[in-house]
């Protein structure tokens, strides 16, 4: 077969006109995975052909899953030394969904260990490249789905977003990465990093698959309470509307110093072709914005300091054989399992959660949440969405980051408070950077369950700069 | 609650403000410790650097005055999903249990087994 960058629309289209068969498009990609990956690291492992139900509307469609949604029968490492040989005994809900719709399952993806961190160099099996230049990171943590997305090595993927992890390495990527709200997509089978954070969301080439995948993913799940009982709109039928009347913020706080001038200078072109197609812009503020990466590093180290307590080499994971005592075998196993970022995550989160600490670091920080959200609820009250830039600049180097993690933190700057508010977001590739020639992320921003309107101003801007 | 002495040095402090937390290295010991987590002596600089730069840029949040602001645990104001208070029929899956069991490191007669609890740790 020649080269394609198959979408979902294409490859049914192709699997229609019998060009090729499920198995022979599946065999396509594990092929080009096998050539390709060992300069990207975008994959952990591939998976054998299993034909899921042939009368879903994604049959044979070939997906890319992050190595931490589980698949039965098969390995989820969550880029872990700690999982190096769990074996997942049961599918995520989001998996049982799409087996349902027929999609084939290629391989597991690379991501930063545990989903912490912004590059997808602290997974514990190396680092993956950017296909756009393989100097450079991929974003993360959901880095090994955008790669693998963005160099057409599945026709889509899913990611997981708990401070930035789906949009953040879309926007670095070129791709199309969309966190649904919270609550929308089950969160059942998601190895759990932040639980009052993550979500599910799906990895694109372009909208329409986005849409038609939170038409899939979405919904009530009895094995997740905190999924909402709430009927599903078609989130593909607002995607041929225009955009009269729709009214876009544009928060003042995120285009300060910080924002590389190519990233503004591409973002604001978005904007101007968003006024061009009937938008009216008006400016927002989210005056607390600022104080976004600070509190989301009290409340993600604390939930993750609890979370991550479940590995003590005990029940599954790495066990130290060698300890004699219980208490060993927890200290020992951890030892070897954890990477310095997952043990500074738990530290943080021990210290806060401490004794005499707790009001002082988590539920202070749990206040200042409600004022994230406060501000976003004013705008909205002006605007039907947000928009600005997915991250503060271009993909960076490897390396350029890993030893400051502070500074890996504040690359999430944009993308963190709309986690905090539980907010829906997407990004979604506009001009790449004028000086790096590297993919840009236009990030858009919606009211709780608004995913429609968004998914429609990004539609609209997408055949925009399709058409020029 | 065992005693824990670089807590107690700070507890006069306010307890609804954040301090910069600069941290000796028994405090690095003592978080570990609770954490669970082996810290060689030669890594406790290092580590104790970056927390502590992490520790004075969350001190920021100290310029925001949250008297009287209600915490927000979970942000769309969405009722945990419960099901009704009636019987349910459940199929127990043997393989499951099966598959579940076989991730144990050591298993004896369906339990999985562990180390001793109290004591004879190797020093």
């Amino acid at each position: 077969m020649e080269s394609h960058n198959y979408t979902i629309r294409t490859t049914l289209e192709g699997l229609k006109a019998r060009e090729f068969s499920a198995e022979e498009i599946f065999n396509y990609y594990t092929e080009k995975i096998l050539k390709e990956n060992p300069r990207l690291n975008a994959y952990l492992n591939v998976l054998p052909f299993k034909n899921n139900n042939q009368r879903g509307i994604l049959a044979g469609i070939p997906a890319a899953i992050k190595d931490n949604v589980l698949i039965q029968g098969f390995k989820c490492t969550a880029g872990s030394k700690i999982l190096e040989n769990y074996i997942a005994s049961y599918d995520a809900t989001s998996i049982q969904k799409l087996r349902e719709e027929g999609v084939t399952f290629i391989g597991k993806t690379n991501l930063d260990e545990f989903a912490m961190g912004s590059s997808t160099e602290s997974s514990a099996y190396g680092p993956t490249r950017n296909p756009a230049d393989l100097s450079c990171v991929p974003g993360g943590s959901s880095g090994g789905s955008a790669a693998a997305v963005a160099a057409d090595l599945a026709v889509f993927a899913l990611g997981s977003d708990t401070a930035g992890s789906i949009r953040q390495p879309a926007g670095f990527c070129g791709v199309v990465g969309l966190k649904p709200t919270y609550g929308r997509v089950s969160r059942y089978g998601l190895i759990a990093m932040t639980s009052s954070l993550d979500q599910i969301g799906p990895i694109t080439k372009n909208i329409y698959d986005s849409a038609l995948l939170l038409n899939i993913l979405s919904g009530h799940d009895k094995y997740d309470s905190t999924t909402v009982v709430k009927n599903i709109p078609d989130f593909t039928k607002n995607l041929g509307k225009d955009l009269d009347n729709i009214k876009i913020g544009v928060p003042k706080e995120f285009f300060r110093e910080g924002l590389d001038s190519e990233v503004k200078e591409s973002v604001e072109e978005g904007i101007a072709i968003l006024e061009r197609l009937g938008c009216e812009i008006k400016e927002v503020t989210l005056p607390h914005s600022e104080y976004s990466i600070a509190t989301y590093y009290i409340l993600a180290p604390s939930e993750i300091s609890s979370n991550l307590a479940r590995f003590d080499g005990i029940r599954y994971g790495l066990s130290d054989k060698t300890a004699t005592s219980l208490i060993d075998t927890y200290i020992n196993s951890r030892e070897c399992g954890f990477g310095p970022e997952v043990k500074r995550r738990i530290m943080l989160g021990t210290f806060a959660l401490s004794s005499g600490y707790y009001d002082a670091y988590y539920l202070k920080a749990q206040k200042i949440r409600t004022l994230i959200k406060k501000d976003f609820n004013e705008a909205f009250k002006e605007v039907d969405a947000i928009v600005g830039p997915t991250s503060p600049s271009v993909a960076f180097k490897l390396g350029e980051k890993s030893s400051d993690p502070l500074s890996m933190y504040l690359s999430d700057i944009y993308t963190v408070p709309v986690n905090l508010a539980g907010l829906p977001g997407l990004s979604m590739p506009v001009t790449p950077g004028k000086k790096s020639h590297l993919p840009i992320g236009f990030h858009i921003i919606g009211k709780p369950f608004d995913e429609g309107t968004i998914l429609q101003i990004a539609h609209q801007l997408e055949q925009e700069i399709k058409n020029g | 609650m065992d005693c824990n002495p670089c807590l107690d040095r700070l507890r006069s402090l306010s307890a609804h403000s954040i301090f910069i937390k600069m941290l000796t290295d028994k405090d690095i010991e003592h978080i570990a410790k609770l954490a669970r987590i082996k810290i060689l002596p030669e890594e406790i600089p290092e580590i104790g650097e970056k927390l502590s730069s992490i520790f004075s840029y969350i001190e920021k949040l100290n310029n925001i005055n949250t008297d009287g602001i209600q915490p927000v645990f979970q942000a769309t104001d969405i009722v945990s999903a419960l099901r009704d208070d009636k019987k349910e029929e459940i199929n127990l899956d043997n393989n499951l249990s099966i598959s579940l069991l076989k991730q144990a490191p050591e298993i004896k007669n369906d339990f999985v087994k562990v180390g001793s609890v109290l004591g004879r740790s190797k020093k």
